[in-house]
C-alpha cells in the first residue's frame, strides 16, 4: 500500500512508517498515478466529497480505496497510528467491489444562498443489496423483509426489490440473512475480521475492541480500545460482539447508538451484549463481564482468551464460534444457532421446509419408495422461516439453542414418510402421510381420492383408475 | 456545486453519449464519444458514482481495434451470429411471446415521444430499441433544462422521464449480465455496464428530484 499522508499536523518521522507526505494535502486532496494507494487526512481539514470525485477521475472506486483520517487524538499515538493503517490497508485488500444497486445518493444540506438555486453534488453511501445468486427470495425466503426497519425490502414473486432511498443502511439485513446473501460492500464479514486482524496485530499489548455504529460520529479514542465501525450497533449478533476476543482481543464494548435513525438500536444491542455474556458463561468462560464489558475501559485489560478462531463474521459464523468454545447447551431467545424438530404426526412430507430453507440445514432425500427429511444443525441460523412455512399446525417447531451435542452429533434425520407408488409406471406419487390428508379434505369424493393417489403426475393425464 | 441547468445538460449528454454507444461503431464515432465523455468531464461527471464505469468504457473503446467492435456490435446487437444475440430492446426483454404483445412496449415509446413532441426520424430501430430510448431521454433533459433556464421547475419533463427509467430499470441490468458473458472483445460488456450504472443512478436521481419539485424542500 503507498500511502499519501497530510504532513500539515503530523510529523510523519515519529510514526516510523514510509509514506509520501504532502504540505496541505487535505485541502487539494491529490490523487498520485498507480495502484494500490492508501490516503491520510485530517479530520478538520479533508473534503471527503473532493477527494472523491478526484478518485473517480482517476478511475477508482472510491469505496476500494482507504482514507483513514486522523483526529487529534489519534495524532498523538504513534502505536495507534500505525494500528489504523495497517487496519484500512488490510480492509482494503478484502474489498469485494460494489455494484450500482449498492449505492445510495445523498443529497447534503443546503446551508448558503447560492445552492437555492443549484444542485449539490450527492454523497454516496452503500446500502446491502441481496446477491441473486445465493439468495432464498426464489425458495420463499423473506428474512432480510422480515427485519428491515424501514420497509425497503419488499419480497415479489420470488424476487426481492431494495428501495434504495427507503434504505437506511442499518444492516439488520445483513445479520438476519441465513444464507450471507445480503451483502453491503462496505462492511462484509472478511472486511470486519481483517480490520479487527490489523488493529490486534499492531499491539503487543492486551487491546480492546469497541464496536460502534458508522453512521454517527465516532466515539472518543479510549487508551488501549480500537473502535470498529459496523452500520448500526442495533445489527450486532451475540457471535459478532464475541468475535474479536477469539482473534486475540483483551475484551470487546459496544457504544451507545448515536444516530438515533433507529430508536431501538441500543436496547438491540444491549440485550446482544447480555446474550454474548451468557453465552461465554455456559461455555464456562467465568469473567464473562469483563471480556464483555459495558463500555470501553470499564474494567481493566487482561491477557486475551486462549483460544483462536476464524470465520466468526459470516453466515454459519455462530456454528464456528459454537464450535471453538467448546461443549456448551445454551438455550436462549437470542442464540443465533437453532434445533429444528418435527411431529411425525402432523408432518404431510410436503417439503416446503426444505425448499425454503435458505441455509440448506433442512433437505429431503427420496429413495426407494421414501421420503426423508434430514437436518444439519451446524447450518441453522434459527431465521425460523420453516415454521412460518410449515403448512401443517405444530408440524415443526424451532428450538433457539447453542447445543454442542447437536452440533458434535451432526447430520441427523428428521422425519421419514412412505411414498405411494403409480399403479402404472411405479414411480413416485406422493408421501402416503400427504396423501391422508388431502383425502380428509377432499371429503367422500372417493373416485377423486383414488385417482390422485394411485397415479402419478407423469401418468394422470393418459390413466384412468375405476 | 452544480447548477440545476447544469445538471439537467449533464445529465442530457450522458444519455446522448450512451446511446452513440449502440450505434454503428466507426473511427469517428469513437472519437466524438471520447470528446463527448470529456466534455462530460468538465460538467462535474467525476462527482456522480457512475463516472468510473463510463471512463472504463470509454478506455475499452479507445483501446479495442474498431473492426474488432464492430464485428462484435453485429453479433450482439445485430445479426446474432452464432447464437450470440442480445437485443438491446425493451419488448424483447420484458414482453412474452404473444401476438401483439411487443407493440404494447414500443406503443409506451411512441406516446411519450408524442407528449413531449418529438418524434423518431430514422425507422430502422423500434421505439423501444436501447439507442432510441437513450435519445428520448437525453431529449427530455434537454427540454428539462430549457424549461429550468426559463424560470421553470422541470417537472413534466421529470415526470416522463421517470416513466421510461422505471422501465429501463427493470430490464437493463440483465441485459447488461448477459452482454458480459457474450462479449469477446470487452468494449460492449464495458457499455453495457456504463448504461446500467447510469441508468440504477437515473432512477435514485430522478426520484431525489422530484421529491424536491413536488416537496419544495429548497
Amino acid at each position: 500500500m503507498r500511502w499519501t499522508v497530510c504532513a500539515d499536523r503530523l510529523d510523519w518521522g515519529l510514526i516510523g512508517l514510509e509514506v509520501a507526505e504532502r504540505r496541505k494535502w487535505c485541502g487539494d486532496p491529490a490523487v498520485p498515478e498507480g495502484d494500490e494507494l492508501g490516503f491520510v487526512g485530517c479530520a478538520e481539514d479533508l473534503d471527503r466529497s473532493h477527494l472523491e470525485r478526484r478518485l473517480r477521475s482517476a478511475g477508482f472506486d472510491p469505496f476500494a480505496v482507504p482514507v483513514v483520517v486522523l483526529s487529534e487524538v489519534d495524532r498523538s499515538e504513534p502505536d495507534r497510528v500505525r494500528a489504523l493503517l495497517s487496519a484500512a490497508g488490510a480492509r482494503s485488500r478484502h474489498y469485494p467491489g460494489s455494484r450500482p444497486e449498492h449505492l445510495k445518493p445523498v443529497m447534503p444540506r443546503v446551508t448558503s444562498r447560492r445552492s437555492l438555486f443549484a444542485f449539490m453534488s450527492p454523497v454516496y453511501r452503500s446500502v446491502p443489496h441481496p446477491d441473486p445468486s445465493t439468495c432464498g427470495a426464489g425458495d420463499g425466503c423473506r428474512a432480510c423483509v422480515d427485519t428491515c426497519p424501514h420497509n425497503a425490502l419488499e419480497w415479489s414473486n420470488g424476487i426481492v426489490t431494495h428501495d434504495r432511498l427507503a434504505c437506511e443502511g442499518c444492516g439488520r439485513c445483513v445479520a438476519a440473512c441465513p444464507a450471507g446473501a445480503m451483502i453491503d460492500p462496505r462492511f462484509t464479514p472478511s472486511q470486519l475480521e481483517a480490520e479487527i486482524g490489523g488493529l490486534l496485530g499492531a499491539h503487543a499489548a492486551p487491546t480492546g475492541i469497541l464496536w460502534h455504529c458508522s453512521r454517527g460520529a465516532a466515539p472518543d479514542p479510549t487508551p488501549g480500545w480500537h473502535g470498529v465501525a459496523v452500520p448500526c450497533v442495533g445489527m450486532l449478533m451475540p457471535h459478532w460482539i464475541i468475535g474479536p476476543l477469539l482473534q486475540g482481543a483483551a475484551a470487546v464494548a459496544v457504544a451507545e447508538c448515536n444516530c438515533g435513525i433507529e430508536p431501538d438500536s441500543d436496547g438491540r444491542a444491549s440485550a446482544a451484549v447480555a446474550a454474548a455474556r451468557r453465552w461465554l458463561s455456559a461455555a464456562g468462560i467465568g469473567d464473562a463481564a469483563a471480556r464483555v464489558q459495558g463500555g470501553a475501559g470499564a474494567s481493566p485489560l487482561r491477557d486475551g482468551l486462549p483460544i483462536r478462531s476464524a470465520g466468526i463474521y459470516g453466515a454459519h459464523g455462530a456454528a464456528v464460534l459454537a464450535d471453538a468454545l467448546g461443549a456448551a447447551v445454551w438455550d436462549d431467545d437470542l442464540a443465533p444457532l437453532g434445533v429444528i424438530s418435527i411431529d411425525q404426526e402432523a408432518c404431510t412430507g410436503c417439503e416446503m421446509c426444505a425448499t425454503v430453507c435458505p441455509s440448506a440445514a433442512v433437505e429431503s432425500t427420496g429413495d426407494a419408495g421414501k421420503l426423508e427429511l434430514w437436518f444439519e444443525p451446524s447450518r441453522c441460523t434459527a431465521c425460523g422461516e420453516c415454521v412460518d412455512r410449515c403448512p401443517e399446525d405444530g408440524a415443526i417447531s424451532l428450538r433457539r439453542a447453542v447445543d454442542s451435542r447437536e452440533l458434535r452429533d451432526g447430520r441427523r434425520r428428521l422425519v421419514a414418510h412412505e411414498v405411494a407408488r403409480c399403479v402404472k409406471c411405479g414411480g413416485s406419487v406422493a408421501p402416503k402421510a400427504a396423501l391422508h390428508r388431502i383425502a380428509s379434505a377432499l371429503g367422500g369424493d372417493a373416485a377423486l381420492i383414488k385417482q390422485i393417489s394411485s397415479v402419478c403426475l407423469d401418468c394422470r393425464g393418459t390413466t384412468m383408475v375405476f | 456545486m452544480i447548477e440545476d441547468t447544469e445538471l439537467a445538460r449533464l445529465r442530457q449528454g450522458c444519455y446522448r453519449v450512451l446511446s452513440a454507444g449502440y450505434g454503428r461503431p466507426s473511427v469517428t464515432r469513437v472519437e466524438q464519444i471520447g470528446a463527448g465523455v470529456a466534455a462530460l468531464a468538465a460538467m462535474g461527471l467525476d462527482s456522480f458514482a457512475y463516472a468510473p464505469s463510463v471512463w472504463a468504457w470509454v478506455t475499452a473503446l479507445q483501446g479495442t481495434p474498431i473492426g474488432m467492435v464492430a464485428t462484435e456490435h453485429v453479433r450482439l446487437f445485430g445479426s446474432g451470429v452464432d447464437g450470440a444475440l442480445v437485443a438491446p430492446v425493451e419488448s424483447q426483454r420484458l414482453g412474452v411471446n404473444l401476438h401483439g404483445d411487443p407493440a404494447r412496449y414500443a406503443a409506451r415509446i411512441e406516446d411519450v415521444m408524442r407528449r413531449a413532441g418529438v418524434e423518431l426520424r430514422n425507422d430502422d430501430k423500434p421505439p423501444d430499441h436501447l439507442l432510441v430510448e437513450l435519445e428520448l431521454a437525453s431529449a427530455l433533459c434537454g427540454a428539462e433544462a430549457a424549461d429550468r433556464a426559463a424560470g421553470g421547475d422541470g417537472s413534466r419533463w421529470l415526470e416522463m422521464q421517470r416513466e421510461l427509467i422505471d422501465v429501463m430499470t427493470r430490464w437493463i441490468p440483465g441485459f447488461a449480465s448477459e452482454v458480459a458473458d457474450r462479449d469477446t472483445c470487452g468494449a460492449l460488456a464495458a457499455l453495457a455496464a456504463a448504461t446500467e450504472a447510469f441508468v440504477i443512478h437515473e432512477s435514485d436521481m430522478l426520484r431525489l428530484l422530484l421529491a424536491e419539485t413536488r416537496g419544495g424542500s429548497r
